[in-house]
Order: structure tokens, then sequence, then C-alpha cells
């Protein structure tokens, strides 16, 4: 039998394989990485049939298109409104909406366009991304060039190995009723410190009330952001430490950067709060030039907020449906066949 | 052996417990001299993991040792800073180091040349001769104080004092894969190509990451390691039988 491949016709502009990440090796400089988004990419691969862990294709702004050389059940996840648009070698197309899987059959077209909501979506295809593991994942963390397809951004034409699907028969196609409360927010809430007594009074008022804007300067290591800057009391070194994702570690020129999945283990810079679980997996949704603020709240609210959080996902996981019927789905079904695979 | 206890870590310190964030606590040992905050902070890693090992703490994720701390990082959803901060307090009770515990490691280095493009500057800045700074460089057990920056990145310590410098002004946007540089009283040696700023004064043979291998990471925090020199006839023997498992890395107790 012929092994399952995603070929990247379009890999977009920074597309990379990712599942929920490599936690345990930071001590010897190996980053957690992972999918900036874990919520989004376990529930596609909950719509797909998949164990939560699969890795699966994490995209970045949008533009990207591929093609599968077998039948994969297939889900965009991470956005509310962006549809995956799926296409013949003629041209016919249909729309499929976000936050459900669809059967796919081998040689058709699968186009993710602009990401419209968001800035970071999830393509998981039934069976997983096969590439090698290190540490137990696939996920890439370009800066360390470790993971995914060869440590690096998917590129045009890279043809990346999937795992066999056991389950395409045996499992239906998902749809989720209520996906948007996952999407794009302005409001995250953090706990303060570890060094939040390096800033002056001042300084943490000025974080707490003040709007930032989100810099271009984003990518998968952290988001710089723009806005009042925040002085030190003394400077902005401390003796380097441990760095946990969502840190947002704060330089001598006094404006934030928030540490995200491939942030660096160490660092010496000063860390002035920490962005709770519960909203980390929405800053994925941020786009350059938006804007956000900052609340503070305490470990132990922190810790309910993770529990409540995880909680609604679970409700949410419950309430996966069996979709209605895409409305041209026999003609793509019908035309997939020419391609003679099945 | 050389046994050190921490005694002040026995005393209440209101900067002790830290928080990062509901995913991280940091066990903070500022209040002992920098080195020994170093040796704390992966001694009590090294204790908490024994416990994990014994099925009395869930929910750890990860340990990072800092230079004065030591972070653990959880997952809120299976445990909380109160439960972790209740089982590490004893711990950090009764904490000691081994200091010559620690895996002595030999390192080759071709120092100069392409493959240290900043050596003439460095002996020029230090007022030495080129051989002088080898020679000073091969002189220390150099300690990994801690790991960082990319997979396999050790920050050794204990470089001698007439070699100190700060890094460059301007970091280079491209420092080849292996190239050892000093700055400080420390050296590195990067595992990968990537930007830095250190004074790059030579290279190594042989990989501090192989993602290929069962245990990809040459060092770990708190081995020692010494460099030796050697000629670029020989680094490329060692480079070659490296790669094809014929040379392995000596290690001694």
């Amino acid at each position: 039998m012929m092994k399952g491949l995603i070929t990247f016709r379009r890999a977009g502009p920074y597309s990379t394989i990712q599942d929920l990440g490599r936690a345990g090796h930071q001590a010897v400089g190996v980053p957690e990485s992972g999918a900036l988004n874990k919520y989004a990419l376990r529930l596609g691969n909950r719509l797909v049939g998949n164990p939560e862990h699969a890795a699966g294709i994490e995209i970045c702004m949008g533009g990207v298109s591929v093609e599968i050389n077998d039948a994969r059940r297939v889900a965009l996840t991470g956005t509310g409104q962006t549809s995956l648009v799926i296409s013949d070698r003629y041209g016919h197309q249909v729309e499929i909406m976000a936050n459900r899987s669809i059967t796919v059959r081998a040689g058709l077209t699968i186009m993710i366009p602009a990401l419209s909501d968001t800035n970071t979506a999830y393509l998981s295809i039934s069976g997983g991304i096969g590439t090698p593991q290190l540490y137990q994942s696939r996920s890439t963390s370009p800066n360390a060039m470790i993971g995914g397809w060869q440590g690096r951004l998917l590129a045009d034409g890279d043809q990346i190995p999937l795992l066999e699907d056991i389950n395409l028969s045996d499992i239906s196609e998902r749809m989720l009723l209520n996906a948007d409360d996952f999407g794009v927010k302005q409001d995250y809430r953090v706990v303060l410190g570890p060094q939040d007594d390096r800033f002056t009074d001042a300084a943490i008022d000025t974080f707490l009330t003040s709007e930032y804007r989100i810099s271009p300067l984003l990518n998968r290591m952290g988001m710089r952001l723009e806005g009042e800057t925040l002085s030190h009391k003394d400077n902005a070194d401390i003796a380097s430490d441990g760095i946990v994702t969502g840190s947002i570690q704060v330089p001598g020129d006094g404006l934030p950067i928030i540490l995200l999945a491939d942030h660096q283990t160490t660092g010496g810079y000063t860390k002035i709060a920490t962005i709770i679980q519960a909203d980390l997996a929405s800053l994925a949704s941020c786009k350059p030039g938006q804007s956000i603020r900052f609340s503070a709240v305490s470990v132990e609210e922190a810790e309910q907020l993770a529990h409540l959080h995880e909680d609604k996902f679970q409700q949410m996981l419950k309430q996966m449906v069996a979709p209605p019927p895409v409305v041209d789905i026999a003609s793509l079904y019908q035309l997939g066949d020419t391609t003679g695979d099945m | 052996m050389i046994m050190i206890s921490f005694s002040q870590l026995r005393h209440h310190y209101d900067r002790r417990f830290l928080s990062a964030g509901d995913h991280g606590i940091v066990i903070n040992m500022d209040d002992l001299p920098t080195d020994q905050a170093t040796q704390a902070a992966r001694a009590l890693a090294h204790a908490i993991s024994k416990v994990i090992a014994q099925d009395n703490i869930q929910g750890i994720e990860d340990m990072i040792p800092g230079l004065t701390n030591l972070l653990v990082q959880y997952n809120p959803l299976v445990t909380s800073a109160a439960i972790l901060i209740e089982k590490i307090t004893p711990l950090l009770a009764t904490l000691t180091y081994d200091e010559g515990a620690g895996r002595l490691i030999h390192i080759p280095c071709c120092y100069g040349g392409e493959f240290g493009p900043d050596l003439p500057e460095v002996a020029t800045t230090l007022n030495m001769s080129t051989d002088e700074v080898i020679k000073r460089h091969q002189s220390n057990i150099l300690d990994v104080a801690i790991m960082g920056f990319l997979p396999g990145l050790a920050y050794m310590k204990g470089v001698d004092q007439a070699l100190y410098l700060p890094r460059r002004k301007t970091p280079r946007a491209h420092v080849p894969a292996l190239s050892l540089g000093i700055a400080m009283d420390q050296t590195v040696v990067y595992p990968l190509p990537s930007p830095g700023g250190w004074n790059l004064i030579g290279r190594v043979p042989i990989a501090l990451f192989d993602a290929q291998k069962s245990d990809p990471i040459l060092l770990r925090s708190g081995d020692r390691v010494r460099f030796y020199r050697i000629d670029i006839n020989e680094y490329n023997k060692i480079s070659s039988d490296y790669k094809s498992g014929q040379f392995s890395v000596e290690i001694s107790a």
C-alpha cells in the first residue's frame, strides 16, 4: 500500500508541524515548543478522530494549499470564520467551514485562505503527521532547528509523511456546535512576577492600565509589544534563569515581550508577569497592530481559572455532532474519483 | 567528595518562593552567593526528581536550574503552587551538593585561524600573545553552570581571570556551529549555527547536540569541562572519526 503523504503546493509564510510539545528537557536547553494554541490543535485532532497529542500543521496568516495522496479526514481549527476550500483538478470548489471534519479523497486540493479572524490556525489530518520524533515529540522549533520536517518551516514542494489512518471507516465526520469562545481576545490576565519587584510602582501601574500594540516582530519565540515603556528600579539584568511560556520579559528598552512556545529556555532579563494558562492559547490569535491589555490575578485565582477553562473545553467537546451533508458533496466525491487512487 | 550544605536555606526568607504564573514556581536562592546558589538549585532539582520517582509529587512538567534559582514548571490541572511549596519546603532544609561528583569531560579544540576569527583581537586587547590566550584557556577546568539559549548550549564558568572580556559590541548575525566563544568568566560552544556576540577563538570537532543520538545532548549542568588544543589536521581527523563513530569523547570521574 502506498504511504500517506501530504504535499505542500503552497506552504504559506510560517507553517510548521506541531503537536503538544516536548516539555521535560529545558534543563539542557531544548525548548518546549508545541502548538501556540493547544486547544485548537486538540480540538482538530478530536474532530478527525486522532489522539489529542497527534501532530498537525500550524498555519500562520494562511495562504496554504496542500494535496494528500490518499483519503483522509481533515479539519481546520483555531478560527471561527475562515473556511477550507476544497477543489478538484477541473476547478470545482466547495467551501467547508472551520471546526468540522470532512472526508477528502485522494488528489483533491485543500486550500486554507488568508485567515481573517486570527493569526494562527491548525489543519488536522486523520492519522496525523508522521515525521521522526525527537524526545517523543514532532513539534518544530525553527530557531533551534529541531523537530518537525528537517527542523525548519515548511516550504513549497515539501512532501511530508502521514501516519496510517486506521479509523477512517469507523469514525464519522464531526462538527462542533459552539467554537466561538476560543477566538480573538484583547484582555489578558497575568500573575505578577517573578521579578515584579525590580520595577517601579509606576511601571507596574502602567503595565496594568495602558494599552499595548502587538509589533510586527512576532514569531513562535515571542511577541514584542509597543506602547508605554516600563521603568526598572535599577536595571533589566538578572542572574540568568528559567522561563515559562507566557512570561513577559522586559529588557532595558522598557518594552514588554511575551515569550511563546519556542522561547529560549533561560534568559537574563527581568520578567514582570506571566500570562495565565487559561488565556495563553488565545495569544495565538493576536495579529500585529492589534491592541491588548493586562489585568492581574492571584496564583490561586489563575489555577481556578485553568480548571474552569479546561472544563469548558471538555463541555465543548461533548457537543460534537455529526455535521450536515456538504451541499455539493456528491460532485466532490465523484470528481475525486477521477484521480483513480481509491 | 566535597559535600556542601546550604544552611541559609533552612531559614525563613520572604523571597524564597516566587510565581511564574500558574505554570511555574521559582525557588529563589539569591540569599546565597551565586556559585553556591547555582549548586543549590541543581541539588534541589535532583532532590525533587527523587521525590517524583517515589510518586510523592505529581504534575511537575519540567525543572530548569538557573544561576540563583530553580524554576519548577507544573500543570495547574494536576497540582497547585501551594501543594508544591508544601512538598518542596522540607527538601530545602537538608539540601547537600557533592562538588566533586560532576563528570569531567575532555573536549578537543582547534584554536585560531578560520575557526577562531576573534583570537588576534582578543590577544591584542588582553595584551598577550595568541599562544598565551590558548594556553590560559586550557589551563582551568570549567564548570557547566547552566544550559540554555539553544539545545545543548552550556554556560561554562571558571575561565582564567586574565581572559575576562565583555561580549562583542555588535553580535554576529551568523556564528558557525561548534564555534567556541569566550566572554566574562565563561566559555560557550554554539551547538548549532546561530546569531551570537561571544568572542570566537576556536572550534570543536564534536557535536554538542546531535538529534540522531538516543541522548542528543553531550553536556549537562554540573559537568566539568577541560579543553585541549589540537591542530587543523587533528581537527579534521577527529571530526570525521566522530561522525563515523570511531572517536568518543573522554569522560573521567
